[in-house]
């Protein structure tokens, strides 16, 4: 097949159409990965930011809890929900108090109100993870919360209770919102 | 024609009679139940805060309820008389008029961080010195008035089984005068009126929550075990229909819900201070009992 000028126009303005286009997709493939690593950064900075503000913020309760004074290190996150009502932080603190206090169905109902705000607090990964702990509370909880439902079905307190602790477990297993 | 036009006044005063009588009927038909409500604070306050209640549960069950605030110390007198078919007292005078009258247990109140019950703690001022339950011997003391279970009865018998005769022990102890004990008290130890003093919890919760003291304030030397709390109950002769309607009423109460008080709209929940009703058992208030007994108070004491 002989080619004309035309054609060998057309060829040269193709083969230069795919040297460039070859050139684009390298230089914008390393631009790709500086996109994710930022988003990257910028998320670890926002919880670490969050982490910080946080720890600042509950560190009167937080102080209280470590000392065994539970009463006390309620009353300062009263103080504290005052000025954050809906942080998901203040219930989970409060559901950690309240086990230590050996209420454990209001601490498990103060758990789902945190859980439900900000699932972080039972992902195995995030460090603000309790799930050991909710965990704990629903192998010790569960099976007696099971009978005292069933012996009283008509109990909205034993149903709701009961219901807060199949929550807790299902979010334990991988379920979500 | 005419004779039929004069009859009209007349059919239609025969009407307006027998409509008159209808609406007389269905009037006698609703009856009026009283509840008697303990008085916490003071009568003011346990007006405003359980009118709205009351009709909430006339409008519900269909029954014109009357609420009646009653003195503390006249509650069983007036009971037993039988001035009531309810009652909402704390859970002191609910095993009282149990153990002598059979009073029926309806529905527990939520209210605060431990919803259905509640505890007592001994409190001193921070920076007072004192640190441990021992010190408060040979202290100027406040209890709560001698029927409330948080104020008095639990604080008294924490103190018994930590080693502490409050009848010898303590330099002198008192109870606040006048309405708002319960703030007194906590006002009290704050202000140096007292060196020690016997608090609700759910009164440090609630104050420190509105901001009238902060709770770096105080310390607290102990905590009682957690007991029931406010209780509404059902006088045994009461209509068991009656009994288990008002009890649903009482169970289904939602934050959202309503009832009309001179002609405003009014959540009930809220205007009562309440987070809901819980169904406990007679058996949950044995801690109560135990108390009671420990400390010789009615419905055990002996002399």
């Amino acid at each position: 097949m002989k080619l004309d000028r035309f054609d060998k126009i057309i060829i040269s303005l193709l083969a230069l159409s795919v040297l460039g286009f070859a050139l684009l997709t390298l230089r914008a493939l390393p631009g790709k990965t500086t996109a994710i690593e930022t988003r990257n950064m910028e998320r670890e900075l926002s919880d670490q930011a969050r982490m910080t503000l946080l720890d600042k913020l509950f560190s009167p309760v937080t102080a209280a809890m470590q000392a065994g004074q539970y009463q006390e290190a309620l009353l300062k996150l009263e103080e504290v929900n005052v000025r954050y009502p809906g942080e998901a932080h203040g219930f989970i603190l409060k559901g950690e108090i309240l086990e230590k206090m050996g209420v454990a169905d209001k601490a498990a109902a103060s758990f789902v109100k945190g859980i439900k705000l900000n699932g972080d607090y039972i992902d195995r990964r995030s460090p603000v993870t309790r799930r050991e702990l909710v965990g704990k509370i629903v192998d010790s909880q569960l099976p007696a919360a099971t009978a005292r439902y069933r012996s009283a079905p008509g109990n909205p307190t034993m149903k709701e209770n009961l219901a807060n602790l199949n929550y807790l477990k299902s979010r334990l297993a991988g379920g979500c919102e | 024609m005419t004779r039929s036009l004069a009859r009209i006044p007349l059919l239609l005063v025969s009407l307006f009679v027998l409509l008159s009588n209808v609406a007389g009927c269905k009037e006698q038909g609703r009856q009026a139940v009283k509840i008697g409500y303990m008085n916490c604070n003071n009568e003011q306050e346990t007006m405003h805060r359980f009118l709205p209640l009351t009709r909430y549960l006339s409008d519900k069950v269909g029954v014109e309820f009357v609420m009646v605030p009653v003195h503390t110390h006249d509650f069983e007198k007036r009971f037993k008389e039988g001035e009531f078919a309810f009652t909402h007292t704390n859970s002191l005078l609910y095993i009282l008029l149990k153990e002598r009258y059979n009073l029926t247990l309806l529905a527990s109140e939520k209210r605060g961080n431990f919803g259905s019950r509640s505890g007592g703690a001994i409190i001193v001022r921070k920076g007072s010195g004192i640190t441990e339950l021992s010190q408060i011997k040979g202290k100027r003391f406040a209890f709560g008035p001698m029927l409330a279970p948080t104020g008095y009865l639990a604080p008294y018998d924490l103190m018994l089984r930590s080693g502490i005769d409050p009848e010898k022990d303590l330099g002198a102890y008192t109870t606040p005068s006048g309405s708002f004990k319960h703030e007194k008290l906590v006002y009290g130890v704050l202000f140096g009126e007292y060196d020690v003093s016997a608090a609700t919890l759910l009164d440090l919760e609630t104050m420190t929550k509105e901001g009238k003291i902060a709770a770096d304030d105080f310390t607290i030397l102990a905590q009682t075990p957690l007991i029931p709390y406010c209780t509404f109950g059902a006088a045994a002769k009461t209509d068991p229909d009656l009994v288990a309607k008002v009890r649903a009423a009482l169970l289904e109460l939602k934050a959202s819900d309503t009832a009309e008080v001179d002609g405003e709209k009014l959540k009930v929940l809220k205007s009562a201070w309440v987070d809901g009703y819980e169904e406990l058992t007679d058996k949950d208030y044995d801690p109560v009992r135990e108390m009671a007994k420990r400390v010789n108070m009615p419905p055990y004491q002996k002399y």
